[in-house]
């Protein structure tokens, strides 16, 4: 920028943002999304078909990469486009169930389409375009790009760049569609949004967008034409604040908007992305941080596309924020503002830790800055790399279950201490991902024989200067990162072991496993004093998290250790909905856990395993460095409403972010609890022992309270919350 | 000589609203008073005393076995009954009641047992400007061990409250001033006689320690709850009014209003709770308070 402060948003009234509705078109627009959520998303029936007469008709000797051109072109040339009366932000694909006539049409046609050679598979999703450069140059200035760069292309670059042509002209194509289209139904409804919407939609399918609202829509029908032209599922809109802020400020110099306008067209963007995803998915938004000369990049925008997800309070996106010591107090102290009314973001992230680690990864210092959480909390860099996430969720749990069962049936000699029986862990763990690492290469190898996103590499440096596909080293930046579930049940179970077994020397390892075979039938007392009386994970305990460090440390270094592609496999620590899942299918876990429990939430304390409040599972998570996990790494804290509504409360609540973030913190999001979650809390106490609410001028664990305390607190939460 | 030891019964982390800032608080078990009202009942006495959480009872039957004066009787029909004139406070019980339905309230700790939880929220307080407070019970009535955790947390740069009912000799408040950053003084009734029914108590000395303290420079916080028709009349609400403001060194009240969230702890404890009837006040009636104690020039913050 060149220096001027162009932000009109008061700080004094950007916390009003918050208190921003939907004017009844979009109010409208939204609540169909929601129905949409409800009902089921659907999907493009006809796109198979598309793939199956593609296929049907190749050239002789095709190369693969040029049909996987022709076949994003033939999608974006005839998938269907869905409009709906006031839509500002347009182009969603119409998404439904097959009709039976289409139904009959797949089934004709299956052979040929089983006949495609399956992806390889790893990640192709989690997409991140350089939007900058889109927004730079234009769809019709990357098409002459590509152009010019053909002149001097050797064979093999040439049917790569062949191959870009083809699929982005199938994308200007399909821009112009939708610009027809809206045009059409404009026409024919008097439709004036629809009108205005086609007009911006024409003018960005060859030009670079001149306007705020053109910005938006092209990065709409970006995600559009690679999630559905080219199978890039959860492409998301990015650093819009940073992306979308030349085009933003331009506006408003001329007058041409204003934050509210701003604020509408976001909400329409944000509503339009639940028109794609059916529901228990992600897609985010990272706002704050920096700009790629290291200066904090807060504008206007940072506080309108938090102020939108805070409106629209829709499955999708959800927005993150990038902290650094340089980010206004105004903009935490929105943050908080927004924390407070339950919507659940922004998750806080630590900008300083993310990018040293990135520059660890030989990410440059301007790249470093430019990265965002792909869906939940994994990181990529923004517009230049090729990264798989969560690849694959390892279960720490079963690791150490599979250990004991190890020297449980006699398969391994009985450890005479419990460092041996570690060793055994460790063993087994660095087992599994050796394997995984071993069974990714092989898929990366593949992927980069034959390369498969042109329309990708035309959106993601320096796949064209170099004249390589995506795949095939085009991409800047290129790992995989995994993600460890359940480490705090790993380390709490293996104090449990040291204790029980080698320490007091009560139960044998065998004895110990066939508890929990049993589920701790007949054990009671044994699981309670587990639960009550040993060191956890979570609770400012040196003696649990000094094991914990050191089992975070091993579980970094056994997946650095390993290579997959060209680089060194990168760890994480977060589970999505996996602790969920993998929870279910593990038996009970020495720490105490009933078979089929959920596992640990994150890279703190187990659920309800944390005793000594938010500022103790703080220490105990930042206890070991954060700085390698770019897999990702989550550290929940949860504060009942009724505490966030005194200005002690609101303090302590930003005082508990940045200590952790000053700590070393990768990432910390906080669930503000309502009635509903207390009741569940009331059914099932356990899970839900670290609950802390605020009791009268105290606070307490919502489950010591006794039922009558509880039914009074929320009473009280609900009248706080109404 | 064995090292200073404190009864305890409780460290609050993250308390936000002992004080300033994020604080741990160290509850010390035993008071001069009884209010009617205490949500701390087990704060009471100055001994251990075992608490019974039934509805965590997993049967186990480990304290019939244990128990050494046949304290804990098993019914025929299968349910327990706790005989506590029979039990010697001995803590078998608690040891082996790994659900812990049976918990002891106390425990002895030294001044180092405490520094060592205390320092860990160091950061904590730094980044929040918040610190340490005593409170109970009453601190002071362990004031030789008071004394000794206060010079050990100045000493470590750490801020200090104490949280007092002020029912306590002047000399040992002189002995602790100098390490004490924030009083937080409470007021629970202005009339003598009214006093000594409700609290157990008569409060000269409370009022008069209060003017010393103002006259000491000592910042002081007034922590007054407002229990409807025992303390909340207007004439009591402008008496007090018109003596607190005659106070130097009062940085703001804190008015709280009563609530009966406490009351099933007395059950726990086997004892009788007096104000099982009564509501908590309305939010205008706090907020007429607040008035009037602002018309005095008072700085006010009704609580929650």
């Amino acid at each position: 920028m060149d220096g001027y402060d162009y932000s009109v948003i008061e700080q004094s009234v950007a916390s009003d943002l918050l208190e921003t509705t939907l004017r009844s078109e979009a109010a409208n627009l939204r609540y169909r999304a929601l129905a949409r959520q409800r009902s089921g998303i659907g999907t493009v029936p006809t796109l198979c078909l598309i793939d199956a007469k593609t296929w049907s008709a190749p050239p002789e000797d095709e190369d693969w990469l040029l049909w996987r051109a022709r076949r994003t072109a033939a999608r974006l040339e005839a998938m269907p486009i869905a409009l709906s009366a006031g839509e500002r932000i347009v182009g969603r694909p119409e998404l439904r169930m097959p009709t039976p006539a289409e139904a009959r049409q797949i089934e004709a046609v299956q052979s040929t389409i089983d006949s495609i050679p399956t992806f390889p598979g790893g990640d192709a999703g989690h997409f991140h375009p350089d939007f900058d450069t889109l927004f730079e140059l234009g769809i019709g200035g990357i098409r002459s790009r590509i152009q010019s760069l053909q002149q001097a292309a050797s064979d093999e670059q040439e049917t790569f760049y062949r191959a870009c042509g083809i699929a982005i002209d199938g994308f200007s194509s399909y821009v112009r569609r939708v610009a027809d289209e809206c045009d059409r139904v404009a026409v024919a409804h008097g439709d004036a949004r629809l009108l205005e919407a086609a007009g911006v939609s024409r003018q960005v399918a060859a030009e670079p967008p001149a306007t705020f609202h053109e910005g938006l829509q092209l990065m709409f029908l970006t995600i559009v034409a690679l999630w559905f032209g080219e199978d890039h599922g959860l492409t998301t809109p990015g650093r819009m604040d940073q992306t979308l802020r030349r085009l933003y400020e331009e506006d408003l110099v001329a007058g041409r908007t204003d934050p509210e306008e701003a604020l509408e067209l976001i909400c329409c963007l944000y509503i339009q992305l639940n028109n794609i995803l059916g529901p228990g998915s992600a897609i985010s938004v990272m706002v704050g941080g920096r700009d790629r000369n290291g200066d904090d990049a807060t504008c206007d925008l940072t506080y309108l596309c938090l102020a939108a997800r805070h409106a629209t309070r829709l499955a999708y996106p959800t927005v993150g924020l990038a902290w650094h010591e340089g980010t206004p107090p105004e903009l935490t102290d929105f943050a908080c503002r927004m924390l407070r009314t339950g919507v659940g973001d922004p998750a806080i992230f630590n900008d300083g830790l993310i990018a040293s680690g990135l520059r660890d990864h030989g990410v440059s210092e301007a790249d470093s800055y430019n990265y965002m959480n792909s869906t939940c909390v994994e990181i990529k860099v923004v517009g230049s790399s090729n990264i798989w996430v969560t690849a694959p969720y390892f279960n720490c749990a079963q690791l150490l279950l599979d250990a004991m069962d190890r020297v449980a049936d006699g398969r391994e000699p009985e450890p005479h201490d419990f460092a041996s029986f570690e060793a055994v862990v460790e063993d087994q763990v660095a087992t599994a991902v050796d394997a995984a690492a071993a069974r990714l290469d092989a898929v990366w190898k593949r992927r980069s024989e034959t390369g498969c996103f042109p329309l990708g590499s035309c959106l993601i440096d320096d796949c064209l200067s170099r004249g390589r596909d995506f795949d095939r080293g085009g991409a800047r930046y290129n790992w995989v990162e995994n993600s460890f579930v359940g480490l705090a049940n790993l380390v709490d179970g293996l104090i449990a072991i040291e204790h029980l077994v080698y320490d007091a020397g009560e139960l044998s390892l065998g004895a110990f496993r066939d508890i929990l075979r049993r589920d701790f039938q007949g054990s009671e007392p044994l699981r309670q004093r587990i639960l009550n009386r040993l060191p956890t994970y979570g609770n400012a305990d040196e003696r649990a998290d000094a094991k914990a460090a050191k089992w975070a440390d091993a579980l970094i270094d056994i997946t650095a250790s390993n290579t997959v592609g060209p680089h060194a496999y990168v760890p994480g620590f977060f589970c999505w909905v996996m602790h969920g899942r993998l929870g279910a299918d593990t038996g009970a876990t020495p720490d105490g856990r009933r078979a089929g429990a959920a596992l640990a939430d994150g890279a703190g304390a187990a659920q309800g395993r944390e005793r000594n409040g938010p500022t103790a599972s703080v220490l105990s998570t930042t206890r070991w460095s954060h700085r390698a996990a770019l897999g990702g790494l989550v550290h929940n804290v949860k504060f009942s409403r009724a505490l966030l509504d005194s200005d002690s409360g609101m303090g302590a609540l930003w005082d508990v972010i940045e200590t952790y973030l000053r700590r070393g913190g990768f990432e910390i999001q906080v669930n503000v609890v309502n009635a509903d979650t207390l009741r569940a809390a009331q059914a099932n106490p356990e899970e839900h022992a670290d609950l802390l609410v605020r009791v009268a001028g105290y606070s307490d664990y919502f489950v010591h309270l006794d039922a009558n305390l509880q039914a009074e607190v929320i009473a009280r939460t609900e009248h706080v919350s109404a | 000589m064995a090292p200073l030891t404190a009864l305890i019964f409780d460290i609050k982390k993250f308390a936000i609203h002992d004080g300033p800032g994020i604080r741990t608080t160290v509850f010390f078990k035993g008071c001069p008073l009884a209010c009617w009202w205490c949500h701390n009942p087990e704060a009471m006495l100055p001994k251990r005393e075992l608490v019974l959480f039934e509805d965590k009872c997993i049967a186990c039957g480990e304290c019939f076995r244990v128990c050494p004066k046949a304290a804990h009787e098993k019914l025929p029909d299968g349910s327990r009954v706790y005989h506590r004139d029979r039990c010697v406070l001995c803590g078998a019980c608690a040891e082996v009641c790994y659900a812990e339905a049976l918990v002891m309230e106390g425990r002895e700790v030294t001044v180092e047992d405490l520094m060592v939880e205390l320092r860990k929220d160091i950061p904590f307080y730094e980044n929040s400007g918040g610190g340490v407070t005593l409170s109970g019970g009453e601190p002071t009535l362990q004031h030789e061990f008071a004394l000794s955790l206060l010079e050990e947390c100045k000493a470590e740069g750490l801020h200090t409250a104490v949280d007092t009912s002020g029912q306590t000799p002047w000399r040992v408040f002189e002995t602790l001033l100098p390490y004490i950053d924030l009083v937080l003084y409470d007021i629970k009734h202005i009339d003598e006689s009214n006093h000594q029914v409700h609290t157990g108590s008569h409060n000269r000395r409370i009022l008069a320690n209060l003017e010393r303290l103002g006259n000491s420079g000592t910042a002081i916080e007034i922590r007054m709850p407002v229990v409807p028709s025992i303390n909340d009349t207007d004439a009591g609400i402008e008496r007090t009014a018109r003596f607190l403001a005659g106070i130097q060194g009062i940085t703001r009240i804190e008015l709280l209003p009563y609530h009966k969230l406490g009351a099933s702890k007395y059950g726990r404890l086997d004892m009788k709770y007096r104000l099982a009837e009564l509501e908590p006040p309305p939010a205008e009636r706090m907020e007429a308070i607040a008035a009037v104690l602002r018309s005095h020039g008072l700085e006010v913050h009704v609580g929650s």
